[in-house]
């Protein structure tokens, strides 16, 4: 039988892909999946082999995820907010988008959660069902914020392909 | 239950695409799909959706796994009862099969015994297509200066071709608060295999031990101030024959 490390080792490519569709940068994801890994690892005794391991797993990197956005925002309640960072954060945000393409644009416009039911779905392959265990949020809520996700994602679609069109008449 | 209703909510759409019908309601639900070409052009948007998901967040977008993630993997687990009963259990092995036991040398590393440690690192790495290593074997000399130069001691990557295998190249990993370097070479086959080399914690030398973690082989010994430990999903006996060829190019 395999150890849990070799376990939790094959795991690390889904939990990066994971990762990245909650944070907004590489950096932040690799930290978000080195936490969970700790994580994993101290609570090793609560996982049982009969259950699987990602849908176990990305419910603690999705746990971690929210307990961090609650303790940033307890953090940001009495902090001065810096305007000039902010301002250039802003512009090198802009930058990063004009070289995306609309798919991508359109990707990053989605909310966190719409865009965290749609790589569950579809490029992790969980079920509604398992995907509403991760995020904790009732199966309705699932396929809405999927629906949702998906609509704006065929308009960015729609639009590339007409744009395509118009280069090849040129 | 309305398998064959040929009404068809947006709902079911999203669930066709994504396999959460009954079989008999998915069949139905194909046939309406199928009749229908807005309907049609519908689930095929969905599905260029998830591939360009697929490709957007492709493993290879995210790089080389940190190696602070094998730190992570460790946890703050330490000496657990459990890691000390395996670990015994192996020096157990070791002492039985007539392989000189290791002395007070090997106990200060009993919380990550070398084999543990390079198997370990095969894992993580061997699988990546990418970034199998972070120098790569056309810049040789470079390899061997920069690891030696971590290391503080000289080494050098050993010429395995005589066994089939041409070197991939090389990278640094840490053990612990020191650095350790990982040379990892292929067969013709692409079956990969990892020479794991760190200081020793005591100078003295060691014969050949074997030990199996998680599925590879390793073989390990210590020479001239270095450990040495060889991971491949190999044979006993062709993992030795490997290792008596590195200890033979590394004391010609």
């Amino acid at each position: 039988m395999k150890g849990f490390e070799s376990l939790l080792i094959e795991e690390i490519p889904a939990l990066r892909r994971y990762a990245r569709a909650l944070c907004r940068d590489f950096s932040q994801a690799d930290d978000l999946v080195q936490e969970c890994l700790v994580r994993a690892v101290s609570r090793r005794r609560l996982w049982s082999r009969g259950r699987g391991l990602r849908p176990w797993l990305f419910t603690l990197l999705h746990n971690l995820f929210v307990d961090g956005l609650r303790r940033h925002d307890a953090l940001r309640v009495g902090e001065e907010i810096d305007v000039d960072s902010f301002a250039s954060g802003a512009d090198e945000a802009a930058e990063l988008l004009a070289t995306l393409s609309d798919f991508e644009q359109a990707l990053h416009g989605l909310s966190t959660e719409q865009r965290e039911v749609l790589v569950l779905v579809g490029v992790e392959q969980l079920s509604y069902r398992q995907v509403a265990k991760v995020t904790d949020v009732p199966i309705g809520t699932v396929m809405s914020r999927l629906a949702r996700a998906r609509e704006r994602l065929a308009t960015s679609l729609e639009g590339e392909i007409k744009l395509t069109n118009i280069k090849r008449v040129k | 239950m309305n398998d064959g209703n040929p009404q068809l909510t947006e709902a079911e759409l999203h669930q066709f695409v994504d396999g959460e019908l009954s079989a008999a309601r998915n069949r139905a639900v194909a046939r309406i799909v199928a009749g229908d070409p807005a309907l049609g052009k519908k689930v095929e948007r969905y599905r260029e959706i998830n591939r360009r998901l697929g490709d957007f967040y492709d493993d290879r977008q995210s790089g080389p796994i940190p190696s602070r993630f094998l730190i992570a993997l460790r946890g703050r687990r330490g000496a657990s009862p459990a890691r000390i009963a395996a670990v015994l259990a192996w020096l157990l092995v070791g002492g039985l099969a007539g392989y000189s036991l290791r002395g007070p040398d090997e106990s200060a590393a009993l919380v990550r015994p070398l084999p543990v440690e390079a198997a370990y690192a095969h894992a993580v790495y061997v699988p990546e297509i990418r970034h199998p290593v972070e120098v790569d074997a056309s810049q040789q000399a470079h390899l061997n200066a920069w690891l030696s130069k971590r290391l503080d001691r000289t080494i050098a990557a050993p010429d395995l071709r005589q066994a089939g295998y041409s070197l991939v190249g090389g990278r640094l990993l840490p053990d612990g608060d020191r650095p350790a370097a990982q040379f990892m070479y292929e067969d013709a086959a692409g079956k990969r295999i990892t020479l794991y080399v760190r200081r020793a914690r005591h100078a003295r030398e060691t014969a050949f031990s074997h030990a199996r973690e998680d599925g590879f082989g390793v073989v390990y010994w210590i020479d001239d101030g270095l450990a040495y430990a060889l991971t491949a999903k190999a044979d006993r006996d062709k993992l030795t024959a490997a290792a008596e060829l590195v200890y033979r190019e590394i004391n010609p």
